[in-house]
């Protein structure tokens, strides 16, 4: 065992998914945000972001339904009832976002048994 | 240390020696000039360190005494309160201990009942100080703020429940025993006065205004009163949550049938509703 990882990542991060060059440009996964990605809309570039795939018109409007159609309002929701407990004392809409998204990667519901379902 | 060149912190309350073969690890920690491992671990109680922490200074015995009164008496919000609630869905639901305490966290960070109530208290506490009337115009009035803000406007006079009808039990038995210990002066005085401020702000002391006239006697700003006050609620929001994941999901209330839709199309397939 050795600190030599440390000291080779020390003041230096290496990434290939992006920077902003403030005032000049930005590149997302080595292409030019506002010119090579320009003409995704946001969901294209929000699949871009996490995958690294331009995904098709028709799979975009799959995960789209997909993404509409499942956003259920209802407060009986466990994560849902956390966000309107938030509002209902008066926290920040973030705070409160935030709040119910945490509770979502659960092992009842949601994050975990997706992520093992997708495994299968 | 490195002496490569890159992002530098400023602090004065934290510094290290590194161990001799990893410039990494600490061979000693120094908060706030003391010695952490060689002379806090040994000497001293958690209550006097979280105010060495927040202020920088050692604290009398006094004082750290009330902070530790005042924990016990924060440490489980109880059942009912937002926070806790939230904590319980998110331990029923089997997310991961960190997600219970932030949702405990993020829903205990309100202007209702919350550490965003207690830090506007101790706004009005550097303000008024022990001036009654202003303290009476104060809770009376209901400021429109002048820009927006990620807050709300206050709907409720700060530190008193507006669905109360008098103060309960355990905030004045709170009240009464942390103005007996503290070295301080504002919990008396609220204490003396506690009618004729809840005369004027229309509600009974909830225990938000409590908290924040113990934070002012602790001599604790807006900012770090808010921080303590969201960690030393967390315990009984864990605990909760703890026991309702162990409990299961079956025996945990599901509010559907208590949900009310005022705003309902009806069915679409044909069928009745």
């Amino acid at each position: 065992m050795s600190h030599q990882p440390l000291r080779d990542a020390e003041n230096r991060l290496d990434t290939a998914m992006g920077k902003a060059f403030l005032s000049e440009r930005v590149v997302l996964r080595g292409q030019d945000l506002h010119h090579d990605l320009s003409d995704l809309d946001w969901f294209g570039l929000h699949l871009f972001g996490i995958t690294g795939r331009r995904f098709s018109r028709e799979a975009c409007e799959l995960l789209g339904y997909l993404w509409a159609c499942t956003s259920y309002p209802d407060p009986s929701i466990w994560p849902n009832n956390t966000a309107a407990l938030a509002g209902s004392v008066r926290a920040t809409a973030g705070l409160a976002m935030a709040a119910g998204l945490v509770s979502s990667e659960a092992g009842l519901f949601g994050v975990k048994p997706l992520v093992k379902v997708v495994d299968f | 240390m490195s002496q490569a060149e890159g992002p530098v912190y400023h602090t004065a309350i934290w510094a290290e020696e590194p161990e001799a073969d990893n410039p990494f690890a600490a061979r000693a920690a120094y908060c706030r000039g003391y010695d952490v491992y060689s002379e806090l671990l040994p000497q001293a109680g958690w209550f006097e360190y979280l105010l060495l922490l927040f202020r920088g200074e050692r604290p009398s015995p006094a004082e750290a005494a009330l902070l530790e009164r005042l924990a016990v008496a924060i440490a489980h919000p109880g059942v009912r309160d937002a926070s806790v609630r939230a904590a319980m869905n998110s331990g029923v639901s089997q997310a991961t201990h960190a997600a219970t305490l932030m949702t405990a966290l993020a829903v205990g960070s309100g202007l209702y009942g919350g550490s965003e109530e207690v830090a506007v208290c101790l706004r009005l506490w550097t303000a008024l100080g022990m001036d009654l009337p202003g303290w009476q115009a104060a809770l009376a009035a209901r400021e429109a703020p002048e820009r927006a803000d990620i807050w709300r406007p206050l709907e409720h006079a700060p530190g008193f429940d507006p669905n109360g009808e008098s103060c309960p039990t355990p905030v004045q038995q709170t009240l009464e025993l942390l103005a007996a210990v503290s070295p301080g002066q504002v919990l008396s005085w609220l204490q003396e006065h506690r009618m004729a401020l809840e005369s004027a702000a229309g509600a009974p002391l909830a225990m938000t205004g409590v908290i924040a006239a113990a934070c002012h006697d602790l001599q604790l700003d807006e900012h770090r009163a808010a921080m303590l006050v969201l960690m030393l609620r967390l315990p009984g929001a864990a605990v909760q949550a703890l026991e309702q994941r162990e409990r299961g999901w079956r025996q945990f209330p599901f509010f559907g049938r208590h949900i009310h839709l005022t705003d309902d199309p009806g069915r679409r397939d044909g069928e009745p509703s």
